[in-house]
């Protein structure tokens, strides 16, 4: 078997019994860039620092760390000491941080091998991985689809077999869309599980940094490295959990499954729902219909708040002390020309979008009522679990779109979330399993507790043998 | 609500963007799609405690004096610096 075509514990227990070096899966791992460049899941790579990194962790002969030698790809809005982080933008294309974001500093310390950087929508802007001032990813399972977004490049990367695992982020779905596009397993933490510090910012209340890979155990160790309490993060505040320590089967559990599906969900989605359903309900779980919050006025208050706060954390760029400065005769001159010739159309309007939340009549009408769904999606979920161990539903409402096929209504492509972002709102965790594969990926997520990943992976990874027999 | 141009025009002021004729009036017409797409946040009813976003569980650092990054460091970020400061055009005349 090919090196890349082994699972992150794979090839890590390899490495341990040596059986191929750090160096050798490095390298195997660039091998495989370069044949897919074409995907174009990648931003940047830096062979030199990951095959010295490599070959020190060889020499070391000390392979006892939980990440020892394995390549890893980080999405392009996580700050990587040393190694360009543009945000897949125009404003950042030459932007190299000076310090490593938490997540990445965990990672490292834990032996992973950080080989590069993956595509993305700008700065976790959209839902197909084309908003990129790099070029759209393409959906390793047909090139002519997207791979979904925000985490594009990381989906396609793991998809593809160029690396075992990415870190992705995900503030409305970004996680669990992709990974449903691309058939791979992606894990939405619960918010503040792992430390923002280093994660430049869409919407700060909102953001999430977790692991994509190709099972749900190699998420489980991901985030056993990268989660717990961060000084640097204030909203961090929990530490201890063992994400390892799960059983893995849902029998005596109680699942919810949606009573109804929003109008515009693929009868294939349908389809793999409910196989999801029966497989757990075979496997000794008990479904209840449950009136799941999907709606419009989620979807409203998911975009009122995420642009409202793009907003404020993009006020920062103002071309004079990071990224892309343009000419201009005074402060004001050099801010609006950066700005406006650095960022993309989207990130654009959804400023746009965020500063007519935030002033004048916007305020009353969409913010404070955004806030007051938010509360309302909040308590319904957890009168929800009060009913049921955890829920099942789509992480998509179709599959992979075709590139290109956007429609002239930009707010249309904001229903590709519609399932993700009640969760985000609600700050919960989600996990997106693949159910079908044929012809094209479909995933479903089940969603849990505030800080009950380890329930989801045991359920999962049940799901994952089941639908692999 | 209908969206005049000059309401673009001030949105695009606080954000600090500016945009030809053409992208004004593709603003606009996003910005309506926004409107309509949201009109289900119109029949939320709210009262005053509403104004209020949700608040996550944090703590605070003490404020303590450290070393942090260096300055000639962060300073290689910027386009434009001089003496270990960030240069810009004269703000005061």
């Amino acid at each position: 078997m090919k090196i890349t075509a082994l699972t992150l514990t794979a090839l890590r227990d390899g490495i341990r019994q040596g059986k191929f070096s750090a160096v050798e899966a490095t390298e195997a791992a660039f091998s495989e860039i370069a044949e897919l460049k074409d995907l174009n899941a990648t931003i940047t790579v830096d062979k030199e620092k990951a095959l010295n990194a490599a070959k020190l962790a060889d020499e070391s002969k000390d392979f006892s760390r939980p990440l020892s030698g394995v390549p890893i790809l980080i999405k392009d809005n996580i700050c990587t000491k040393g190694l360009k982080t543009t945000c897949a933008s125009e404003f950042l294309r030459e932007f190299t941080p000076i310090y490593d974001a938490t997540a990445v500093k965990r990672l490292k310390n834990a032996g992973a091998i950080i080989i590069g950087k993956t595509n993305m929508d700008e700065f976790g802007m959209g839902s197909r991985g084309e908003n990129s001032a790099f070029g759209a990813v393409k959906n390793p399972h047909d090139p002519s689809r997207c791979a979904g977004g925000s985490s594009s490049g990381s989906a396609c990367s793991v998809a593809s077999f160029q690396v075992p695992a990415a870190i992705g982020t995900d503030t409305g779905g970004s996680i669990t869309l992709p990974a449903s596009h691309c058939g791979v397993v992606g894990l939405k933490p619960t918010y503040s599980a792992v430390s923002r510090f280093g994660l430049i910012a869409y919407a700060s209340s909102l953001d999430r940094i977790g692991p994509i890979a190709r099972s749900v155990r190699d998420c489980a160790e991901i985030m056993q490295v990268m989660a717990g309490r961060d000084g640097l993060d204030g909203t961090c505040v929990k530490s201890g959990a063992d994400y390892l320590d799960y059983a893995v089967g849902v029998n005596g559990l109680t699942v919810g499954i949606p009573s109804h599906f929003f109008g515009g969900v693929d009868e294939k989605v349908v389809a793999a729902v409910q196989k999801a359903a029966r497989i757990l309900e075979r496997n000794g779980a008990r479904l209840v219909e449950m009136d799941i919050p999907v709606g419009e006025k989620e979807l409203g208050a998911y975009y009122a708040i995420s642009c409202a706060e793009a907003a404020s954390n993009l006020a920062r760029f103002d071309g004079i002390k990071f990224g892309k400065r343009a000419d201009g005769s005074s402060y004001n001159e050099i801010c609006v020309a950066s700005r406006t010739s650095g960022f993309g159309d989207e990130v654009k309007r959804r400023i746009v979008f965020g500063n007519h939340v935030l002033s004048g009549e916007g305020y009353s009408r969409y913010y404070i009522k955004a806030n007051k769904v938010r509360r309302e999606v909040t308590e319904r979920f957890g009168g929800i679990f009060e009913k049921c161990d955890l829920i099942l539903s789509p992480s998509a409402p179709s599959v992979a779109p075709l590139l290109d096929a956007k429609s002239s209504d930009v707010t249309e492509g904001f229903l590709e979330d519609i399932y993700n972002v009640p969760i985000s709102l609600a700050g919960l965790p989600s996990l997106c399993v693949p159910i079908n594969s044929n012809p094209l990926p479909i995933g479903v997520q089940l969603v849990g507790k505030a800080f009950s990943e380890p329930l989801l992976f045991g359920v999962g990874e049940m799901l994952e043998r089941e639908v692999s027999r | 609500m209908a969206i005049k141009e000059k309401d673009i025009k001030r949105l695009l002021s606080l954000s600090m963007l500016s945009c030809s004729d053409d992208e004004l009036k593709r603003l606009k017409s996003d910005l309506e799609s926004f409107e309509n797409r949201f009109r289900s946040l119109d029949e939320v009813e709210v009262s005053a405690c509403d104004n209020l976003p949700r608040a996550h569980e944090s703590f605070t650092r003490a404020d303590v004096v450290k070393d942090s990054c260096d300055r000639e460091e962060i300073l290689k970020s910027a386009a434009n610096t001089e003496k270990g400061c960030f240069v810009v055009p004269r703000v005061v005349e």
